[in-house]
């Protein structure tokens, strides 16, 4: 029988090695729980307009997956400038989607319950030409701390950006410009940023 | 907070780690090792710590920097090594021995004048987008004094306008330094300087905010080393600095005057041939009288930090193992904070004032170690880090958080025949928890894990052409350890591409990639899993380039994907989910013409066509059968010209440019009613680029300036981005 060569005997090592690592259950997911509620009905990631929505149905729901689906891989957020002062320790410039799940993750992890209008006033929110919308509206977000039942509210200015990657569109750009005023106390509000300063740390 | 034992033992652990390279060191040294990658790496751990195994090296300045790296390149290009893998050599050689570069400091054959070599530096400039204009003014100078001194004082103005914003920020800042260079014992560096900032912004109810700062600050830095003591050798720091803060932001004033004192002592010695014992102590104290909305208090900040590492370099096996320890505690007045760590001055509880004096504690440790180990062409190298945070604070909501990460990727390159194969393993195992302030126990831990294996593949077949591969695997896991929390999920992606790539320099090039990728998201909690779901996407790729003249370039690319999205429980009836397939399809065109040196005219088309559709249902066949939703097409043509219309020598151009781009957007849907969209959306900018550069070589006055108007329409364009101008232009002079 002919001995194998050198490299077909490291191909062949190599290529066992990998088979080992395939084979195991080191990249076997978890079981489920079968499940008892109703789905959060996303909707169809065919338009700007889904993509907003999904991301109102994800922060209520709290669902880090719903977040994660809806915001693109090259994801950009831009704090205000009362934030960027507030939060010096936070590496701002490089907030990408690694920063954006983390934070996402935290927050919704935390002990609170929260409402959402995130089309509180739609300056301009076009359908998007040429598989880009950018979107220019105020949002209100009403985070419940479940422990102590107070409400802490966010008020912000948007600018925001979605694109079709591959096949659907998603979240691409996130800018807050400005907290804007409480509707019922008159008071200026924070924008979310706040809250990625506070859990992105 | 981590008790003094703790500290002792870490301190022990570095001692017990010193005394293992000492006895490591003792065997019999291998025959030196010429290779760059070596020599880089040795020089690297010396000058970290700033000690040299037999003289003072020489300060790694960038040209240094650049010249090991070449070094390094050469003798891995010697060795046969393939470019992918020398770039990356060079590129992990860079990150670890760029924080030890410094600026190379000029040193004067002068000495006898007092002051020599003053040099002016004003420069002003303007930068404009759709977002914002601003105008920003500098004025640099500085001046030599004799000993290797300097004397320097900057002034810096800038003013933004935003464009979509009633916004307005100035900025204002004064520097003067002195640097004592070798008059002194030690070298003294003395700075003072002020800062100065207004940002008022008008938001949409017309309500305005004035964000107002002012702070001066001022010291004097004391540096001495290298000093021998025996075979140590150390430097030692020392800082003094004064800082003054007037503030006021949402009407609410935010002061402090403050003395910072901190001293660094870093030492390092040489256990044997190739390997070094270093360590470095920090201590800081910061104290003095803050006052935020009113409310004065003391206020005060202690830190220290203790790290050693042990940097070794021998004929086949390198690396560095680095642990360091650090804590601070800060007593500081805050706006009353909630569980969250917000500031949340509407709901302080009845009584409390919404400013609390707090004082926050902070632990951190940190091990890593890096190696590396090459044996003939294998080369396997492996990184292991563990961190771990506590955080504790006496009156926010916030509590205690702890956090801790481990990590580990290994990574085995081997070169076998007339293929290369890397493989890539990367582990990551970590955790949150956090006590609420006042709770009995913690929320619970919020683990991650993540695993990631990989495998890259690279063959010459003939000549010209090579086939690759890449196959990739990950999971990533969030696990709650409470009930209360209902993120507990993993996401398993697995990809696989192979490609193909021929080419004939400046005659043809052509690429073939096929790629398949599955995504399972699985939420494992009941309340989420209805909407667990596996995605798979089909891509082909196939692209050309063809050089049809010296002056005449045309290249396709086709990609088709197209993905199908399963629901995992669609088959329960309390879910309903539809699951659901997506197709797209993009052929690019681009034509490049060089009708003279001078010009160049690039003409590019974009197609791009896909269609969402659902599920339907499946025959007895198996086949299953999908609805149409939407169809979307979009066509978008472009036209680009630039001429470069003055060249006055080599990197002194003005170019005159142009680019104008139509799209059309067609979205069809379908349903009970079909709708038809149609949106139209384009842009044409006009603009010049500037490089000039005017004077003597001794005192040049340098323009760069990029200038163009843009005109948009379409459905994004709005009234400040309809028709404006993008600018940055710079005009720096030194004399």
């Amino acid at each position: 029988m002919k001995a194998m060569t050198r490299p077909t005997s490291a191909i062949v090592a190599l290529g066992s090695l990998v088979l080992l690592v395939l084979n195991g259950c080191l990249f076997d997911a978890r079981d489920p729980e079968p499940p008892f509620a109703q789905a959060i009905y996303y909707l169809p990631r065919v338009s700007a307009e889904n993509i907003w929505e999904n991301c109102r149905l994800a922060m209520i729901n709290r669902d880090a997956s719903g977040w994660d689906t809806a915001v693109s891989e090259n994801f950009v957020y831009v704090p205000d400038s009362d934030t960027e002062q507030a939060y010096p320790q936070v590496d701002w410039a490089n907030w990408r989607k690694a920063a954006e799940m983390e934070f996402v993750s935290r927050w919704f992890a935390s002990n609170v319950t929260i409402e959402a209008d995130l089309r509180d006033d739609p300056i301009n929110t076009p359908a998007g030409s040429g598989g880009l919308a950018e979107w220019e509206l105020i949002y209100l977000v009403a985070v419940t701390d479940t422990q102590t039942g107070a409400i802490t509210r966010y008020r912000g200015r948007a600018v925001l950006q979605f694109t079709l990657e591959g096949s659907y569109y998603f979240l691409s750009y996130w800018r807050d410009e400005q907290g804007e005023q409480d509707p019922d106390s008159g008071a200026t509000l924070e924008t979310m940023g706040r809250l990625r300063g506070a859990f992105g740390f | 907070m981590r008790p003094p034992v703790q500290r002792a033992a870490l301190l022990v652990a570095v001692l017990v780690l010193a005394g293992w390279a000492a006895a490591w060191a003792e065997q019999p040294a291998a025959p030196a090792d010429t290779t760059g990658s070596a020599a880089a790496d040795t020089t690297g751990a010396a000058t970290a710590f700033g000690y040299a195994a037999d003289a003072e090296p020489p300060p790694l300045t960038p040209q240094l920097l650049e010249q090991l790296l070449t070094a390094l390149a050469d003798s891995l290009a010697a060795e046969g090594i393939s470019a992918l893998e020398i770039e990356s050599e060079v590129t992990a050689a860079r990150e670890r021995l760029l924080p030890d570069v410094v600026e190379e400091v000029p040193v004067s054959i002068e000495s006898e004048r007092l002051f020599f070599n003053c040099v002016n530096n004003p420069s002003a400039g303007v930068q404009a987008n759709v977002m914002r204009v601003v105008y920003n003014g500098r004025l640099a100078n500085s001046v030599q004094v004799a000993g290797g001194g300097r004397i320097t004082d900057t002034y810096n103005w800038g003013y933004e306008t935003y464009r979509r914003q009633d916004k307005t920020v100035e900025t204002r800042g004064v520097q003067a330094g002195y640097e004592s260079g070798n008059l002194l014992p030690v070298r003294l560096n003395m700075q003072v300087g002020r800062d100065w900032s207004k940002d008022v912004t008008t938001n949409t109810a017309g309500s305005t905010n004035v964000n107002q700062r002012e702070l001066w600050r001022g010291g004097v830095a004391a540096n001495k080393g290298p000093v021998a003591t025996g075979p140590i050798v150390h430097r030692l720091t020392a800082d003094w600095f004064l800082y003054d803060q007037q503030a006021v932001n949402l009407a609410q004033r935010n002061d402090f005057q403050e003395t910072e004192v901190s001293a660094a002592l870093r030492s390092g010695m040489r256990i044997a041939e190739g390997v070094q014992l270093a360590t470095r102590l920090y201590v800081s104290k910061r104290d003095g009288e803050s006052t935020l909305a009113g409310l004065a208090s003391p206020s005060s900040t202690t830190g220290d930090s203790l790290g050693a590492g042990v940097y070794y370099g021998r004929q086949r096996i390198q690396g560095q193992f680095t642990v360091t320890q650090s804590s601070f505690d800060r007593r500081f007045l805050d706006f009353y904070r909630n569980s969250n760590g917000l500031i949340d001055t509407l709901n302080v509880p009845e009584g409390a004032s919404k400013v609390v004096q707090e004082l926050e504690e902070k632990d951190a440790l940190s091990l890593a170690w890096d190696n590396s180990v090459r044996s003939g062409r294998f080369q396997m190298t492996a990184k292991l880090e563990h961190t771990f945070n506590e955080q504790q604070y006496a009156v926010s909501g916030v509590g205690r958080r702890e956090r801790l990460r481990d990590a580990m990727a290994l990574r085995l390159t081997a070169p076998v025949g007339r293929d290369s194969f890397v493989l890539d393993y990367k582990y990551e195992w970590s955790w949150d928890a956090q006590q609420l302030l006042g709770a009995q126990a913690s929320l619970g831990r919020q683990y991650r894990k993540v695993r990631n294996f990989s495998v890259d593949w690279i063959r010459g077949v003939f000549r010209n052409t090579t086939l690759s591969g890449r196959y990739r695997t990950e999971l990533a896991q969030d696990i709650a350890q409470n009930a209360f929390n209902e993120n507990d999920r993993d996401r398993l992606v697995e990809e696989a591409r192979l490609k193909v790539d021929a080419r004939w320099p400046r005659r043809f090039t052509a690429s073939l990639l096929g790629e398949y990728q599955r995504i399972d998201d699985v939420s494992i909690r009941r309340s989420r899993s209805a909407n667990n779901n596996a995605r798979r996407t089909y891509e082909i790729a196939p692209s050309y380039r063809f050089f049809i003249s010296p002056n005449v370039v045309l290249s396709q690319m086709f990609r088709m994907y197209i993905q199908y999205q399963d629901f995992t429980f669609a088959h329960l009836e309390n879910v309903n989910k539809d699951d659901s397939f997506n197709k797209r399809g993009n052929l690019a065109t681009t034509v490049t013409v060089k009708p003279s040196e001078r010009l160049e005219i690039v003409v590019k088309h974009d197609f791009n066509q896909r269609y969402n559709g659902t599920r339907t249902g499946r025959d007895a066949a198996g086949r299953t059968f999908y609805r149409r939703d939407q169809a979307q097409t979009i066509n978008r043509i472009e036209l680009g010209l630039s001429w470069n219309a003055i060249t006055w020598a080599s990197g002194e151009t003005l170019k005159l440019q142009s680019a104008t781009y139509r799209t059309l957007d067609t979205v069809e849907r379908f349903g009970t009613t079909n709708t038809l969209n149609e949106r139209y959306s384009g842009e044409l900018w006009l603009g010049a680029t500037l490089n000039r550069k005017w004077g003597s070589t001794a005192s040049p006055l340098n323009v760069d300036a990029r200038i163009k108007r843009v005109l948009a329409y379409g459905p994004n364009v709005t009234n400040t981005s309809r028709d404006y101008w993008e600018a940055d232009v710079q005009l720096k002079w030194t004399f």
